[in-house]
């Protein structure tokens, strides 16, 4: 192992004693102190204290969108002198919602605002009183959007809500077709997802050990190499080589067919292939040349090199249209094409 | 080089931990381990037993001048305390190993529209095919509809080894990957994309992609979508387009509700060109594997049955292009159905069956499973079996089961243990064991004002 490596666990350590989750601790949130129910109830409009929401498009964090009038009549019908009140705001935005956009929709509808802000926080809460999706949902039909988690649209970041799992398994053989989704929306599924998420799986060449393993415990879960992998990994990679050959190179193959012997390199060589293998070889290696790679691909020291020369036997499929400019350009081809 | 860029991914995102205070959060991730396995090699067994720490810090919404700041570190270290497991490296010896998945910092500008990444990471955007990489990246969105990704760096390799060679177990490899995708976004209706995959090493190409991908969806319940890899490389030796589609692949999906969905889909590959362009084997191989089936979920509650019941099923037909040689090749088939009752969020019960069937050699699948999670415990059961249409390794069927019991002790600590145990075509019986320790905690500093 490379020494330099040794750096890695003191910049961890480091990293994990500067907890910022102190700061969070020490700073006990402060409740609220204005009184929204009373000043309801009383008929002041919330306009009254909330006018620049009118044309708010965006919630924005350290924006608050109150201003307290210091001489409004409607105050000053029941307050003299007028209070002091600095308004905060308490939270970031989790949702982009254009209130400029909704509330002329609502104009003329009994109790406007609180058709939506049913629950308002009161003094001493520290709860912010965001409303419910279902809220949304009563206007907007956001049924397809939540089947496929489309949510970005409306939500910032979803990674603070509990996963409604048994929802989101996705669709069936979602496994086999997350990346077709994930390749042109990888800011959708980062709403969700981390990138360790996806590193679980998809960090082949550095892992220790597939997810099967390590997470024995989630056996819900589709873990594609679950089980007595070994024994079927040739059938699979038959089936389709193209999907093994998207996360396992195959100098992955080498390392550990060379490990069991079987391929060149291995310490106590044995040949795996069946009796009158030279006949055959062609057809194997025309239909799964992938197969043959995970032993054989050494560069300009393959095996195959040894026969397939200048002058012997053709290696070229049909439809080959190698130039003699394209033998002089690669170094691939000056392997066997050597004059 | 490449060692000192990781290593400054991370020094970086420690110095910058301390900035944590704008609604920030951080999600640390712990795992210590403890397996005990006999491992096959070279027709005997041997012992191992590595102990792992795995670890992985993730910090997010960090505010910076302008921005937000996330990063991440993921790793792993072992002890190899028995004899020496195998792993995907040729440099697999002595006591210790150890790796990093994933070290990169990420700034997040303009709300969000604009990012980028340096360090370890994993690129998934186009045909980028989840490249792991050692790198900068950023991703850019203009108008909400216009979006550029793109990356350079090198191809991340098994504990820094292998750069470059074809011992690196990265299916992309090289000294220089570069890459990218053009996309296109309009409402939920349209998303599609152009993308470029480019490696060389030592100068020499090993990929040299074009790909466009499309998501079209017209109507709620309906999804198209599409992807092709066009293969650069290839178009210079190979006639006939066909012989050029390194990847393609067209999918119908429906998702009608979450409990209701059917998808069909046609793939076409050419497997050799999966292989690096520098290999010599590439220029052997002609031949196609094209796939076409479908599948659905149907769960109970899509019919107001309040039955927690969902269904999976799944059919695909290989087809093997044929090669031009006398012998001819063979179509297959492959089957799915999986059963999962949930009756609470606590519980899940299923099974599940499949059947693979290639001209000279398939299997049957079939597949028993639950979890239970009581008074803080989870527990779990696992059956599986294979029979094999041929003998492997002179045997013609694998049975193992697993059993695992976790205790939530609280704190975000838990415990698992897990037994694994069965008969399969190259262990006449085997007894593998487990047992780790995982702390997962997030730590949120969200702003408070009086």
């Amino acid at each position: 192992m490379n020494p330099r490596l040794l750096l890695l666990p003191l910049a961890l350590l480091a990293l994990g004693c500067q907890n910022p989750a102190r700061k969070a601790e020490n700073a006990a949130p402060a409740p609220y102190k204005f009184p929204h129910g009373i000043h309801i109830e009383s008929g002041v409009a919330c306009v009254e204290c909330h006018a620049p929401i009118l044309k708010a498009t965006k919630l924005k964090a350290n924006v608050v969108d109150v201003q307290i009038p210091t001489k409004s009549e409607v105050c000053a019908a029941c307050h003299d002198p007028i209070p002091e009140y600095k308004p905060v705001q308490r939270f970031e935005p989790v949702v982009r919602f254009d209130h400029a956009a909704h509330i002329p929709r609502l104009k003329g509808v009994k109790d406007e605002c609180q058709g939506c802000h049913a629950k308002i926080a009161e003094p001493g809460s520290f709860k912010v009183e965001v409303p419910p999706m279902a809220t949304c949902t009563a206007c907007h039909n956001h049924k397809q959007d939540y089947a496929v988690g489309r949510c970005t649209p409306c939500h910032v970041d979803l990674k603070q809500y509990a996963k409604p799992v048994k929802d989101y398994t996705h669709e069936a053989s979602f496994l086999k077709t997350h990346g077709k989704w994930a390749m042109a929306s990888v800011s959708t599924c980062s709403s969700c997802h981390d990138q360790t998420m996806c590193a679980q799986c998809h960090t082949a060449t550095t892992r220790p050990m597939p997810p099967s393993i390590q997470f024995p415990e989630k056996v819900t879960a589709e873990f594609i190499h679950r089980g007595d992998w070994i024994s079927r990994h040739a059938m699979e990679s038959q089936a389709d080589p193209v999907s093994c050959s998207k996360c396992h190179g195959t100098g992955y193959c080498q390392s550990c067919h060379s490990f069991q012997g079987i391929a060149p390199g291995g310490a106590s060589l044995r040949d795996p292939h069946p009796a009158g293998w030279v006949s055959i070889h062609g057809q194997a290696a025309r239909q799964n040349i992938l197969s043959c790679a995970g032993c054989h691909n050494q560069g300009a020291n393959s095996l195959c090199v040894a026969c397939h020369t200048t002058g012997r036997v053709n290696p070229h499929p049909p439809g080959w249209k190698g130039t003699q400019a394209q033998i002089g350009s690669n170094p691939m081809c000056r392997v066997c094409h050597t004059q | 080089m490449r060692l000192r860029l990781g290593i400054a991914a991370l020094a970086a995102a420690t110095l910058l931990a301390p900035a944590a205070s704008h609604g920030s959060e951080l999600d640390a991730y712990s795992s210590t381990q403890l397996n005990v396995q006999s491992q096959w090699r070279d027709g005997s067994t041997s012992n191992v037993v590595p102990l792992y720490e795995f670890l992985t810090l993730t910090g997010r919404e960090v505010s910076i001048p302008g921005g937000q700041l996330y990063f991440q570190v993921d790793g792993w270290g072992a002890a190899n305390l028995g004899a020496n497991p195998w792993w995907n490296g040729y440099t697999n010896a002595g006591a210790w190993s150890g790796d990093l998945n994933q070290a990169w910092v990420q700034g997040r500008f303009l709300d969000n529209q604009l990012r980028f990444t340096l360090g370890r990471q994993t690129v998934g955007y186009g045909n980028s095919r989840m490249l792991q990489l050692d790198g900068g990246s950023f991703q850019g969105v203009v108008a909400k509809m216009v979006t550029f990704d793109g990356y350079v760096g090198v191809p991340t390799t098994q504990r820094f080894t292998a750069y470059g060679s074809i011992f690196s177990a990265n299916p992309t490899i090289g000294d220089l990957a570069v890459g990218g995708r053009v996309g296109f976004a309009w409402t939920s209706w349209l998303n599609t994309g152009v993308s470029a995959a480019f490696a060389w090493n030592g100068g020499q190409s090993t990929r040299e992609d074009l790909a466009l991908d499309l998501r079209f969806s017209p109507i709620s319940w309906m999804y198209l979508l599409g992807y092709v890899d066009w293969s650069l490389f290839a178009s210079n030796y190979f006639d006939g387009l066909g012989a050029q589609i390194a990847d393609s692949n067209v999918s119908l999906v429906f998702p009608v509700t979450p409990h209701l969905q059917f998808t069909v889909e046609y793939t076409y590959t050419v497997p050799s060109l999966a292989l690096p362009y520098n290999s010599i084997l590439w220029v052997f191989a002609d031949t196609t594997r094209q796939y076409v089936g479908g599948s659905a979920r149907v769960g109970l509650e899509a019919f107001k049955l309040h039955v927690p019941l969902d269904f999976e099923v799944g059919y695909r037909y290989i087809i093997e292009g044929d090669t031009g040689l006398p012998e001819t090749s063979g179509n297959g088939d492959r089957y799915f159905l999986r059963a999962t009752w949930r009756p609470t969020k606590d519980a899940a019960l299923g099974a599940e069956g499949s059947r693979l069937f290639l001209p000279d050699q398939g299997y049957w699948m079939a597949r028993a499973y639950g979890s239970l999670k009581m008074y803080g415990f989870t527990g779990t059961l696992d059956f599986q079996g294979y029979w094999f249409d041929q003998p492997v390794n002179a045997i013609t069927n694998s049975l193992i089961g697993s059993a695992t019991l976790g205790y939530d002790v609280g704190g975000g600590f838990a415990v698992v243990g897990a037994l694994q145990g069965g008969a399969t075509p190259y262990y006449t019986s085997y007894v593998n064991g487990l047992v780790k320790l995982t702390y997962n905690a997030t730590y949120r500093s969200r702003e408070v004002y009086e």
